[in-house]
């Protein structure tokens, strides 16, 4: 069963200068118990797409489209109704575990802020909650450390408390951006195990947003790429990875660094995709990925392509899809 | 956090020593006599000799300072030159009007320019920021002279609501205490109050857009919690300081405001007392003085670290 469902999302940003286009038309729905990617570079949407989904753009922008929780639309939900749902049914954990947490309370006040706000609990009940919720994430010694403040726990261990806090209410919907971003490769791999765990006890939807593909592989089951503000490509984890059809999608596989020899003897150099990414402020009206892919023609220069379905389950936004070799 | 308080004290310690040699060498680097002051007419060698024994103005500079540091430890200043009381007596008698005078003007600064500063970050770039911001710099720009005429002409004499000038114990009449303490306490408090606007303001600023305050938000905490405790607490830190500095400040006296107000504090009487070179008392109000900025101090740090967790177990700002 779908439960969130976002469709012809659009945002667009007013600032001093031109107003920039975040999003255009962006789609997906996820499914229950279902852990879904979206990739992307830096400035792609990735994260305004998990921001208007929370509710939490800064007033500059626009926003378009619909955003439906279990069929309520987020997007025109009074804010009283949009905050009850916040935290509870749909949470969210962020890049930055380290500023992420407010300095000045314990981390047990701020785990069980969130039970005491939605659920109505007793300071001595969220505190005890709090210490089980600890415990949930794999925090050692919780009854020690739901009493510590954030200064006095590691990256990796805020970023549980983080997930702590986000799951405390049971939520439908979890938003994970770059979860793992800000954190060792070593703690990396602790952090999406225990997402994963989460997702089989409890049964909650995952939206993964990050620019990792070693990520995407490890937990993801299905994949969307975004491009400049637009999805291009969305298939299953496995197939994206054994069939991508997007150049742009090609181009991010071949750049995940990997150690190979070439037959002289001589290591491979790292794949980069050509050019930059275009400006969101004078988005084009043709394919934007045009003027950095190899396949680009008078077609994919004059017109925008739309997503079509190269396989069942596997959509792509290009005029040439296709998964021989461009980037290698 | 024991051991830091420890810490704190013994660093306080030291600086009251040096603060009273710094006080004791310079009231005797003062041009003027006191014994040429109190001989008045009779400048005869042997009358100045005699003023100059019964005080002890005749040994050497470190027999002075040494006897008068021995006694003031065990809370005697010794005796006004000019009247003959005792110095300690005086200074218990001014000290709770310049504290009560001092602790209603940061009332005023903290129960006025916390909200406002708040209030213009929540709503910065507004109509609403842009009036308090430009209320606070008139504040700031006003002598205290000049309001404290203003408002004893307006409201103690064209509006007779508050007495002109004067001072009552608020033992004996603790309504006219406070009808005589508000004008003052408002001039005291004026730039204050704009400077704590200002401090809250900006650190408020700040909070605001740090990312513990999107993640309360993402909690779906309502609005009113968010400011008023996630960003204030963290913007409070800062605004503390602040407030402790001016209260230390003002405890060495409002010599304008007690002026204008004739209120007999801690300012009036540094200044008498330096102008009739009268040593024990300019002496004995510059330690308490001191003592008060240095207490003052303690206390900030005490609540700074129960504000800031950090401080509290690290021993050290980090």
């Amino acid at each position: 069963m779908t439960l969130l469902h976002v469709s012809g999302l659009s945002v667009r940003f007013r600032t001093e200068d031109n107003p920039v286009q975040a999003l255009s038309d962006v789609s997906f729905a996820l499914e229950e118990r279902e852990i879904l990617a979206i990739v992307g570079e830096s400035g792609c949407g990735k994260s305004v797409t998990a921001m208007s989904i929370l509710g939490l753009l800064p007033s500059t922008a626009a926003i378009s489209g619909r955003i439906a929780l279990e069929g309520r639309d987020l997007l025109t939900l009074p804010r009283k109704e949009l905050r009850s749902i916040r935290g509870k049914e749909l949470s969210m954990i962020f890049q930055e575990p380290m500023t992420s947490l407010n300095p000045v309370f314990t981390v047990g006040r701020q785990v069980g802020e969130v039970l005491r706000h939605h659920e109505g609990l007793s300071r001595r009940a969220a505190r005890d909650r709090a210490i089980e919720l600890l415990d949930l994430v794999g925090i050692p010694a919780p009854q020690r450390r739901v009493d510590e403040y954030p200064h006095q726990l590691s990256g990796g261990m805020r970023q549980r408390v983080m997930i702590a806090m986000a799951v405390s209410c049971d939520p439908k919907v979890l938003i994970a951006d770059e979860p793992t971003t800000a954190l060792d490769v070593t703690i990396q791999a602790g952090i999406l195990d225990l997402m994963r765990d989460l997702r089989d006890k409890l049964g909650t939807a995952i939206l993964l947003i990050t620019h990792d593909l070693g990520v995407v592989a490890d937990v993801a089951e299905r994949v969307i790429v975004m491009y400049a503000g637009r999805k291009v490509e969305e298939a299953t984890a496995e197939e994206l990875f054994e069939h991508p059809q997007h150049p742009y999608t090609m181009g991010l596989l071949a750049a995940v660094p990997r150690l190979r020899e070439q037959p002289n003897g001589e290591r491979d150099r790292l794949a980069e995709i050509p050019g930059m990414v275009p400006s969101l402020s004078a988005p084009p009206s043709h394919c934007p990925f045009a003027p950095r892919c190899s396949r680009a023609d008078e077609l994919t220069l004059s017109e925008l392509p739309e997503l079509r379905d190269v396989r069942p389950g596997h959509a792509v936004a290009c005029f040439h899809p296709g998964d021989e070799r461009t980037y290698s | 956090m024991g051991r830091y308080l420890l810490r704190r004290a013994g660093a306080s310690l030291v600086v009251l020593f040096l603060a009273a040699v710094v006080v004791f060498a310079g009231v005797r680097a003062l041009p003027g006599d006191p014994a040429l002051a109190l001989a008045g007419e009779e400048r005869d060698p042997e009358s100045l000799a005699a003023i100059r024994a019964k005080y002890g103005l005749d040994e050497p500079i470190l027999v002075q300072f040494w006897n008068w540091l021995t006694l003031a430890l065990q809370g005697d200043f010794g005796e006004s030159i000019r009247t003959g009381i005792d110095v300690t007596d005086i200074l218990l008698s001014k000290l709770p009007i310049t504290i009560e005078l001092s602790v209603l003007s940061v009332l005023v600064a903290v129960v006025l320019g916390i909200p406002a500063g708040v209030l213009a970050a929540v709503k910065k770039d507004t109509w609403i920021d842009h009036t308090s911001s430009g209320i606070a710099l008139f504040g700031l720009s006003i002598p205290n002279f000049w309001l404290g005429l203003m408002l004893i002409l307006g409201l103690a004499i064209y509006f007779p609501i508050f007495p002109a000038s004067g001072y009552v114990s608020p033992l004996e009449d603790p309504i006219g205490n406070l009808m005589r303490m508000v004008l003052p306490a408002f001039v005291l408090g004026t730039a204050f109050t704009a400077v704590v606007m200002r401090q809250m303001r900006s650190a408020m600023v700040e909070s605001l857009t740090a990312d513990y305050i999107r993640t309360a938000r993402s909690k779906g905490l309502g609005e009113f919690t968010v400011v008023a405790s996630h960003a204030m607490r963290n913007s409070l830190i800062t605004v503390t300081t602040v407030v402790g500095l001016q209260l230390g400040a003002l405890i060495s006296g409002a010599v304008v405001t007690e002026q204008i107000f004739v209120i007999p504090g801690f300012g009036k009487l540094i200044v008498d007392a330096v102008f009739q070179r009268d040593f024990p008392v300019i002496q004995g109000a510059i330690i308490v003085t001191t003592a008060g900025y240095i207490l003052v101090n303690f206390v900030v740090d005490i609540v700074y670290s129960l504000l800031n967790p950090r401080i509290r177990i690290t021993g050290a700002a980090t």
